[in-house]
């Protein structure tokens, strides 16, 4: 079984398969680990992964996994199959969504303006910092979520984008 | 004018007033704690005796409404309030309100916190007491070239000059040698008359990198103030404090000596009553100079209670009902080293963004020489109403390197999800060759640390001396376990994902999963849904 877990703007497929008692996780056709579960509660994982047992402490929020060994936190999620058809794209999602609890300052293009990979199309403020939001495909822009003035919490889509044609392949644009 | 308190209204949130509530539980004194709507089930409002809500989850609608507190203070049959600190705790109106209204304020006279919360007039008080202050000089509109040479040798190079009416960085530049000067000050004046109609200018000695050492004093009723050492807390981020430590590492008997007798001198010359923190910078030179008076209870004072075995809070209380302090300044001992780490819920992977939401788990660290200031559980909350620091870490140790280690394994064990938060940035601080050598100063951060993100090595001198140099340290060591941790991470996450596929958690298909499951830990927790389409 493959499962393609994000992290952030990082992702992983990892392959898993069954190698005598333990599971063998090969990660982007590369990196190989021999892992086993040796304990696990609503809160901590032993992992024993290539010889040396791992503590984790993990929880879950929805779709959201975060996982902490030792001093250091991630969140992972996995990527469903719609997103994976974008992540055919470049994993460029056509959304795009506030990074952060803020305030949306401007909304820089117009609903049908066409838009380049990498062009600000809404600048939000959050603890005095202004940061512009680039689209990640090119093509139309199709709705506009949120105006100028909004609070925003995380994940909030602000602006979707029809990526143009000869990107596009199935579904893109219904990510919404 | 003795007066035993019985009932205190602290007038805080988050970690401050856990502590200031442990203390009055300590001491038999009940406590009234105030709480926005956001806050209803806080920790400090669990931990009370007393709740009172005070209004809507903006501060401004409820911490910071004197009316408010006093009333609920007054309601509630209170004798004094605790202010914390933030809020309004430099608040000379507030003081002076809380005195009106029958109500000891714990803290100095409401003269005090308005004279110390006046910088010019702060730092002229504090030269007529003898306390050096960062040498300046105003130079006038009209002043010639000769003057401003003059002026400069005195304030001594490398020299500021800004404009004497701006702030926000406007006509400010460094000057490091006597050939730079005039053309600076005629610009500074030129942009300074531009920007704010006033060509004067102000020249002030340049501190490069220096280093920010406070001494906590201690003052009564009765005349007496003492110290208890000082602290270093040169490690800041943009002006905020990560990491304090007391004592100071590398300073002279002698130099330490002279700090604290300043302190002293500083605390004095105002009368000073309650706890109170001078805060100087040390200059590369060895030179100290006064920066400013906190008239406060200092976020980082743990520290000074690992080392003095003095808890504040209670001398704070003690004080503050006419008490005299129950030591001289000879029966004050220090002994070890404590480090303290602020947490604060914001993310170095996310730009030290502050992030909000449920927090999933919060554990907290133990074993000897173990201190944990907190104003979070699970299941708390965090908002983007409040500081973003959400507990304070202490270790205690015999000497530096063992508080230092006892730190790190204290992160370590720290466990924080659900919000994202410096921890791993902390780590990273304390495992530095830099700090493992206690070379602190206020450069340290920007020059080590700029641009840093978790998994990321930080920079090293050039030398790239692994510091500590005693080996064990190690600075070769986090390269790889941190690629083996954050492998570890995706293994774990893999591992867990794959758990709950297997046994019908998901599916993948429509989303989420249905019922009929075997009782488990999944079960206990909700439905695993895949990515959140559909």
């Amino acid at each position: 079984m493959e499962l393609r877990i994000q992290e952030k703007n990082r992702q992983w497929r990892v392959d898993c398969q069954q190698d005598g008692e333990f599971q063998r996780f090969t990660v982007d056709d590369a990196e190989s680990l021999q892992c086993r579960i040796e304990a696990q509660d609503s809160s901590t994982v032993l992992l024993r992964m290539d010889g040396r047992l791992v503590r984790a402490r993990y929880a879950r929020n929805g779709g959201e996994l975060w996982v902490q060994v030792g001093a250091r936190v991630s969140r992972f999620r996995l990527v469903d199959e719609e997103e994976d058809e974008d992540a055919a794209v470049g994993g460029a999602n056509p959304v795009v969504k506030a990074p952060m609890p803020g305030k949306v300052l401007a909304i820089l293009v117009e609903e049908g303006e066409q838009v380049e990979v990498g062009q600000p199309v809404v600048r939000v403020e959050a603890m005095k910092m202004e940061v512009e939001l680039p689209a990640a495909v090119a093509g139309v822009v199709a709705t506009i979520h949120a105006q100028a003035g909004e609070l925003v919490l995380p994940e909030a889509p602000l602006v979707t984008i029809t990526p143009a044609e000869d990107e596009a392949t199935t579904g893109a644009g219904e990510t919404d | 004018m003795s007066r035993r308190i019985e009932r205190i209204l602290v007038a805080n949130r988050g970690e401050i007033a856990v502590r200031v509530i442990r203390a009055c539980r300590e001491l038999g004194i009940s406590s009234v704690a105030i709480a926005s709507e956001a806050d209803r089930f806080s920790l400090h409002a669990q931990l009370a005796d007393e709740v009172v809500e005070i209004g809507p989850a903006e501060s401004a609608q409820s911490y910071l409404v004197q009316e408010k507190v006093i009333a609920a203070a007054v309601d509630t049959h209170c004798d004094a309030v605790h202010p914390g600190y933030g809020f309004l705790a430099e608040n000379a109106g507030f003081a002076r309100a809380c005195a009106e209204a029958g109500l000891i304020f714990i803290g100095p006279t409401p003269e005090v916190i308005e004279e110390m919360g006046l910088k010019t007039r702060a730092r002229a008080r504090m030269q007529a007491a003898g306390v050096p202050v960062v040498p300046g000089a105003l130079l006038g509109e009209d002043s010639d070239e000769e003057q401003w040479r003059k002026a400069a040798a005195e304030v001594g190079y490398p020299v500021l000059v800004k404009a004497s009416a701006g702030g926000g960085g406007k006509g400010m530049r460094a000057v490091h040698e006597e050939g730079e000067l005039v053309d600076a000050i005629a610009a500074a004046q030129r942009e300074a008359i531009s920007a704010f109609g006033n060509g004067e200018v102000y020249l002030e000695r340049l501190l490069v990198e220096p280093r920010h050492i406070e001494v906590q004093v201690l003052g009564d009723t009765h005349g007496h103030v003492v110290h208890l050492g000082e602290r270093e807390c040169s490690i800041q981020r943009r002006h905020q404090k990560i990491v304090e430590e007391s004592p100071a590492p590398g300073l002279s008997d002698e130099l330490r000596g002279r700090i604290h007798e300043a302190a002293v001198r500083a605390a004095a010359a105002v009368r000073y009553v309650g706890a109170g923190t001078v805060e100087m910078l040390l200059d590369r030179s060895g030179e100290f100079f006064f920066l400013e008076m906190n008239t406060r209870l200092q976020v980082e004072h743990p520290v000074t209670e690992w080392v003095s075995g003095i808890d504040l809070v209670v001398q704070q209380i003690h004080v503050a009902e006419g008490g005299e302090l129950p030591f001289t300044q000879d029966e004050i001992t220090r002994r070890g080293h404590s480090i303290e780490v602020r947490l604060y819920a914001e993310d170095p992977a996310e730009g030290f963004l502050p992030q909000t939401g449920e927090v999933l788990l919060f554990e907290a660290p133990g074993g000897p020489g173990i201190r944990v200031d907190s104003g979070i559980n699970t299941g708390a909350e965090v908002s983007l109403h409040y500081d973003p620091m959400i507990a304070k870490l202490s270790s205690w140790a015999d000497d530096r390197d063992g508080a230092r280690r006892r730190m790190m394994e204290a992160l370590r064990e720290t466990v924080l999800l659900g919000v994202g938060s410096n921890l791993s940035y902390l780590y990273a601080i304390l495992e530095h060759p830099a700090f493992a050598a206690g070379r602190t100063h206020t450069g340290f951060l920007p020059r080590y640390f700029e641009g840093w993100k978790p998994g990321m090595k930080p920079r090293l001198d050039e030398d790239g001396s692994p510091a500590g140099a005693d080996g064990k340290d190690g600075g070769g060591e986090d390269s790889a376990a941190e690629g083996d941790d954050a492998m570890a991470m995706l293994a774990v996450a893999a591992a867990v994902f794959n758990g709950m596929i297997r046994s019908g958690r998901t599916s993948s298909g429509e989303g989420s999963s249905t019922g009929g499951e075997i009782p488990g830990p999944w079960s206990r927790v909700g439905a695993f849904r895949m990515g959140e389409g559909a």
